[in-house]
């Protein structure tokens, strides 16, 4: 979310002096009374982050959404478990993390379809096929691992907690992912140029 | 001895370069998904429906249970009163005399009452 619909909507709620970390701690607790503004609040600040990892990891946007709400839902029904309001934000992540895991699991790797996608800057399709490909192949803990680093831009620690392992796990993981990832790429890119 | 470090070094810089752009191809690959217009509709009316259903699921076997009792007090009510009723019915005379007193006697006992208005 932008710094400036996080402005529109602490002004809308009339909150404008809190900073957005305090603004959501209450949301969280108005949340918990079954107040639907405060949900509102909560779904425009976390939605398109959320959609955008469920993209990453599954590959296709229209179940990306369908992750993310149920993200969202699983997360609402289970508000009154938070012990800290402030922990909302990596709960839900975390759900949603966990969900694609789940989901990614029921799939088989030859069943997985392209989606283009809204195309990145400078990248062609083609590419993203072959990066479909080479991550359907990979195993699951790696792919998600790889994506959360790499594309997500999260941290060691947060992919740990995101993840629920330890941060010697992630590193370890990420190496091996690395290496699958290259020599994948290595055996595509030689193929596609044979 | 200078050429076998130069060439190790050299792999190592190609396996580095080809590191490099997996990776960057990896990074170019990322969906910058938008939500759809219908994606809050959705949450909020399927949020709303499991709110109802959570409801239910927490208020039904009350509910049941209610109904459950209330239909048990009532049977043993009716019981207890038709219970009550028999043995006067069964055992004695005067009970089937006072049971059948109203069928048989109706029509006597009706001109009584109008005559003394």
């Amino acid at each position: 979310m932008s710094l400036f619909s996080q402005t529109a909507v602490a002004i809308n709620t009339g909150w404008g002096n809190l900073d957005p970390a305090t603004i959501e701690r209450q949301w969280v607790a108005r949340c918990r009374e079954g107040d639907e503004a405060a949900m509102t609040a909560l779904i425009d600040r976390h939605r398109n982050r959320l959609i955008r990892t469920a993209a990453n990891l599954l590959r296709d946007r229209y179940e990306a959404e369908d992750i993310a709400q149920e993200a969202f839902l699983k997360a609402f029904r289970e508000i009154g478990k938070l012990r800290e309001d402030r922990a909302f934000s990596g709960y839900l992540y975390r759900i949603c993390v966990r969900l694609c895991m789940d989901r990614l699991r029921l799939k088989r790797p030859e069943l997985v379809e392209f989606d283009p996608g809204t195309p990145a800057a400078g990248n062609n399709i083609e590419n993203k096929v072959v990066v479909e490909k080479l991550l359907a192949m990979m195993p699951i803990d790696l792919r998600t691992t790889l994506v959360l680093r790499e594309m997500e831009q999260l941290s060691y620690e947060e992919v740990a907690e995101v993840m629920h392992v330890p941060v010697g796990t992630v590193r370890s993981r990420l190496h091996s992912a690395r290496e699958k990832f290259r020599n994948l790429w290595i055996e595509a890119t030689r193929e596609e140029n044979a | 001895m200078n050429d076998i470090f130069q060439r190790t070094r050299e792999r190592w810089e190609d396996e580095d370069d080809i590191l490099a752009q997996a990776m960057s191809s990896l990074r170019g690959a990322t969906i910058d998904s938008t939500p759809s217009e219908r994606f809050d509709r959705d949450l909020m009316r399927r949020a709303r429906a499991g709110r109802i259903k959570d409801g239910l699921r927490y208020w039904l076997p009350g509910l049941i249970g209610a109904v459950a009792a209330s239909v048990i007090v009532l049977l043993v009510i009716s019981q207890v009163e038709a219970g009550a009723r028999w043995p006067f019915s069964r055992n004695s005379e005067t009970g089937t005399a006072r049971r059948l007193a109203p069928n048989s006697q109706a029509a006597r006992l009706v001109p009584v009452l109008t005559d003394n208005q």
